[in-house]
Parts: C-alpha cells; structure tokens; sequence
C-alpha cells in the first residue's frame, strides 16, 4: 500500500493452487483490494470464470464473514483454468499441471524471459494413489485404468518440471508421516528432490510445512538432505516468511 | 474451574517473534471444571494445539468427551474446528452448540465442502458430533458445570456470549461485541454482572474505535468496512460497569505486536487505578492456565 496499490493504480494477479480454506484465508485481508482503482486478477482451477467468482463468494457468506465480495472495491477479474492450460499474465509466461491433490490442485510454471519457476502444492507424489474427485488406493485389483492415470499424471509431472531454475514444492511430510496418510495429498523432500534432479532443476525449496514442524527440525532436516546429496550441485532451501529469492 | 488459552488472536493468526509473548493463534480457550470436565470456548486455530494436546489423555482413546462453544461462525472462529483431532477418533463424543445462527449444522457442513476441504462432509468425523441448539438449552449443563448465554446482535449477524459457573465461581466470555458510541451493550454487562473473571474482546485501541471513518476500519481508508468490535477501554469500561474481579483482553488484532498490547495494559492499569477500582487487568496469553 506504500507503493502504486496505495494510489489506486497497481496490478496484480494471484494463482492459487487450490480453494482448500488454508489457501484462501488471507484473500479478504489484502488491503490492495480496498482502494478503488486498483486491478487485480484471480486465477484458479475452476470449469468457468463465474463458478470461480462463486467459490470465493462462498467463502464470505454471512455466516463466515462480515461482509461480501461487494465490499471490496478494486476492479476484480476472475479467471477459470484447468490442468494444462498455458496463458500469460503481463510479461510472465504461465503454464498448469495437475497435482495429486483432494479436489485436485494445480501446480503452477512461470516462464519469464530466460528464466523459469515452480509452484507445486498441495501434491502426493503419483505412485500409490490417485486424488481428486475420487480417492483411489493402489491395490492388487485396482482398475488398470487407475493405474495408467496414475503413471499418465506423473510423467506429466516429470516433463513439467523439466528445465526450471527453482522448484517450490510441498514437503508437508516426513516419508514416515507420508506412509501413514498417502491419502491426505502431500508429499515430501524425497519425492520432490527426485523430480528436481530428475528434471535438472538446480534449485530446490521445501514449502508448505507441517504445522508440528519446528523450526529447528526443518533446519536440521534441510542440511540432511544436502549431506546425503553429497557432491550434488542441487540446492536444497527451506522456504522461510520474509525471504526473497532472485532467480 | 480451570482455564488455558490456546489463541487470543483475533481476525487472522499472527506470526512472528513480535507476537510470542501474547500468542497468534485465533481463539480457543479450554476450561475445565473440578472433574476435568471439558468445555471449549470457540475453536479458532487454537484448537488444533488443544487437540494435539487432548491425544495424550482419553480423547486420544477414544474415550473423551468435550462440549464445544461458539461465539459465532465467522472463519477465525470455526477455522481449528476440521484440524480437531479428537473430532475424527471413533469413541469421542463432541457436542456443539451456538454460533449464533439456527443453521449451525449446514454452516459446518459448509466448511467441510469439497471447494473448501478434503473432509467433504461432517459425517466423515469419526467421533459422534451432535449439533445442538441453545435455545433449547438455555442453561447447559457440562459436568459440574453451568453454562448461561445472552445472544446479542454484532452488525447484520448474531453472536452469543457465555457466562459458565462452577459453584460460587463464574467467568463470563465476550467475543466479539460493539458497542454503541454512547455507552456499553446492556446484555453484555448483564452477563457478566458480578463475575470472578471476565474474558472480553478488545480489537481496537480507544484511539482506533475514535477515529474510524464511518464503515471503514483500523486501516483508515485504506482497510475493509468495520467487522463490529470493541476496544480496550470499552473492555475495561465492562469490567467496572459489571463489577467483574478480573478482566482478561482478548482477541488482539494480528497487527497488535506484545508491546503495544503491554503498553494498551499499562494505560488500562492506570485508568483503573486513577478510578480508585480494585479490577485485576492483564492480556490473555497463550499457553497461560488460570484457576478461578
């Protein structure tokens, strides 16, 4: 608000992985969006613009919230996407994958200039269940169709990181925790470090922390992984509130 | 009875060294009764840590019981209520009242959609959830205690506050109020009429509720419209008013770092002292257990 959002003349755009509610919980807080003048655009998963405007209207019906949408008073726009659909916003460059998620969540790749980064969250990795409008376990008589779907998704996945300069990735769990709730759509550094060194991606930032994941096991767990990398030029980060990154 | 705050943070959680001391999670404050009867007051983020701390008792077997309160259904309020572990253990028994709304069951039900999160439905809490109303209930018994509530309006919607006796002990929970310019809500002081302690929202400083511009908020101009809330002063104000022991502020606003809320304390200290009162003031802090 101190800069051109303070005058009424700033542009912005959000992508939001998904409308789980940890993701959307700020969205009537952002001051920018009570000073008239100022242009923000809204990207989500969604099957038209409008259902998108729905969504986040939901999340401020009376019962939750003390006023509506109308109470903001930018210039609002809302845009619909679905897995695989590339678009640009201003001078970046956006393209879209689906995640393995409840409800299904989309990663996100910003291509500017040269350059190129990675927002992945909320995801289990694509290899003993498949989320999203269903819920489905690998087992021995799961349907082939689940499983080439399974298979299907994460080679996407795999192309879709290839070649980025800086993957932010999900790490909500430990491989233990993983393996006790594969269920609940979050993966971990070991999922994600492989698709980075998969996919030549030479940075890597652990994101979306467990709320029980105190800073020092974060830390301690973060120099792990980069030891066991050994002679590894991967970067291995933990994405910390405040910080900024040049890529 | 006993109590622990596990959130005092209104609005929004706050993160940060600048707010430790007080806490940043949004509201939850666990009371006990001399059995250890459980009664939650609102289930902000708060409740999450309270029911990670439940796990180690008979909530984590199955066997516990708690009675949840709400204020009202606004986010911050309801937001710990699917993070509620104990809500999803087979054997545990949560009953839920208030909120201000005769609706509460599809308003939850509405938090748990699938836009909004992987729960999908109430029905896929493991513990048996029952939904009650207040207004069949006008006093609640939970163990050996005695819950009244007053319900009262806050802007277009409800929301009820709760005064809970133990015996000749009582504490009263306001959160959230606004009360009208030229005075305290009647209800309001009604309710905590005489209690040992009394827990009461203070969003604003006195000097924000004077100046906000008609519908527009803390942040001037530049903020969203008022949310209908009160301040430190009108706090105290119901404290002296009711004739309360103790008064205890709560649900700071998430810009509010630990030393401006010492410093709102001080100048309530003051104000009470100069008054001659012998009100005991201080902030809700997280993590802190009170016996009344």
């Amino acid at each position: 608000m101190k800069e051109e959002f303070g005058d009424g003349t700033g542009e912005a755009c959000f992508l939001f992985s998904h409308t789980h509610w940890d993701h959307i919980q700020g969205f009537m807080y952002f001051e920018p969006f009570y000073r008239a003048g100022n242009k923000v655009q809204v990207v989500a998963r969604g099957s038209h613009d409008k259902r998108l405007q729905q969504v986040f209207a939901g999340q401020v019906e009376s019962d939750y919230f003390s006023y509506g949408l109308g109470g903001l008073k930018a210039d609002l726009s809302w845009r619909g996407v679905q897995e695989g659909d590339c678009f640009e916003v201003g001078p970046y460059k956006i393209s879209t994958v689906r995640l393995n998620h409840p409800g299904i969540a989309l990663a996100y790749r910003v291509d500017y200039g040269e350059k190129s980064f990675i927002y992945m969250t909320d995801t289990a990795p694509y290899d003993d269940q498949l989320l999203g409008e269903g819920f489905h376990i690998r087992k021995p008589d799961t349907d082939p169709k689940i499983l080439a779907q399974i298979e299907t998704y994460g080679a996407q996945v795999e192309e879709f990181v290839k070649g980025a300069d800086f993957l932010l990735y999900d790490t909500f769990f430990t491989l233990d925790q993983y393996k006790a709730n594969p269920h609940w759509g979050h993966s971990t550094p070991d999922e994600g470090i492989r698709l980075a060194r998969q996919g030549g991606v030479p940075r890597f930032y652990n994101y979306h922390h467990h709320p029980e994941a105190w800073d020092d096991d974060l830390e301690g767990r973060t120099r792990d992984y980069q030891c066991r990398l050994g002679g590894s030029d991967l970067e291995i980060g933990l994405a910390r509130e405040g910080q900024s990154v040049d890529i | 009875m006993r109590l622990r705050f596990w959130g005092v943070r209104g609005a929004l959680a706050a993160t940060g060294a600048e707010f430790q001391r007080v806490g940043g999670n949004t509201p939850c404050v666990e009371v006990r009764d001399r059995d250890d009867e459980l009664l939650i007051l609102d289930a902000g983020i708060g409740a999450y840590w309270l029911g990670r701390q439940l796990l180690s008792g008979p909530h984590g077997r199955g066997q516990g019981k708690a009675t949840l309160l709400f204020s009202h259904t606004h986010w911050d309020h309801i937001q710990g209520f699917p993070f509620f572990v104990p809500a999803f253990i087979p054997g545990n028994d949560v009953r839920v009242f208030g909120g201000g709304v005769d609706h509460l069951e599809d308003t939850l039900e509405g938090q748990m959609d699938p836009t909004y999160s992987p729960l999908v439905s109430l029905s896929n809490l493991g513990a048996q959830v029952e939904i009650g109303g207040l207004e069949e209930n006008p006093v609640l018994e939970v163990g050996a205690m005695r819950v009244t509530h007053a319900t009262f309006p806050n802007g277009p919607h409800q929301v009820v506050g709760y005064r809970v006796e133990e015996g000749d002990r009582s504490l009263c929970y306001i959160c959230e109020v606004d009360h009208p310019p030229d005075g305290l809500r009647a209800e309001v002081v009604e309710l905590a009429r005489g209690c040992d302690l009394l827990i009461h929202e203070s969003y604003y400083t006195d000097e924000e509720l004077d100046s906000l511009p008609p519908n527009l908020s803390l942040a001037g101009e530049l903020g969203p419209p008022p949310a209908g809330h009160s301040s430190y002063g009108q706090a105290t104000s119901v404290a002296l008013e009711a004739g309360v022991k103790r008064l205890l502020y709560f649900y700071h606003h998430p810009d509010r770092e630990d030393d401006a809320v010492d410093a709102q304390i001080a100048a309530q200290r003051a104000r009470v002292a100069a008054a001659g009162a012998t009100l005991e003031i201080e902030s809700a802090r997280e993590g802190t257990e009170i016996e009344i």
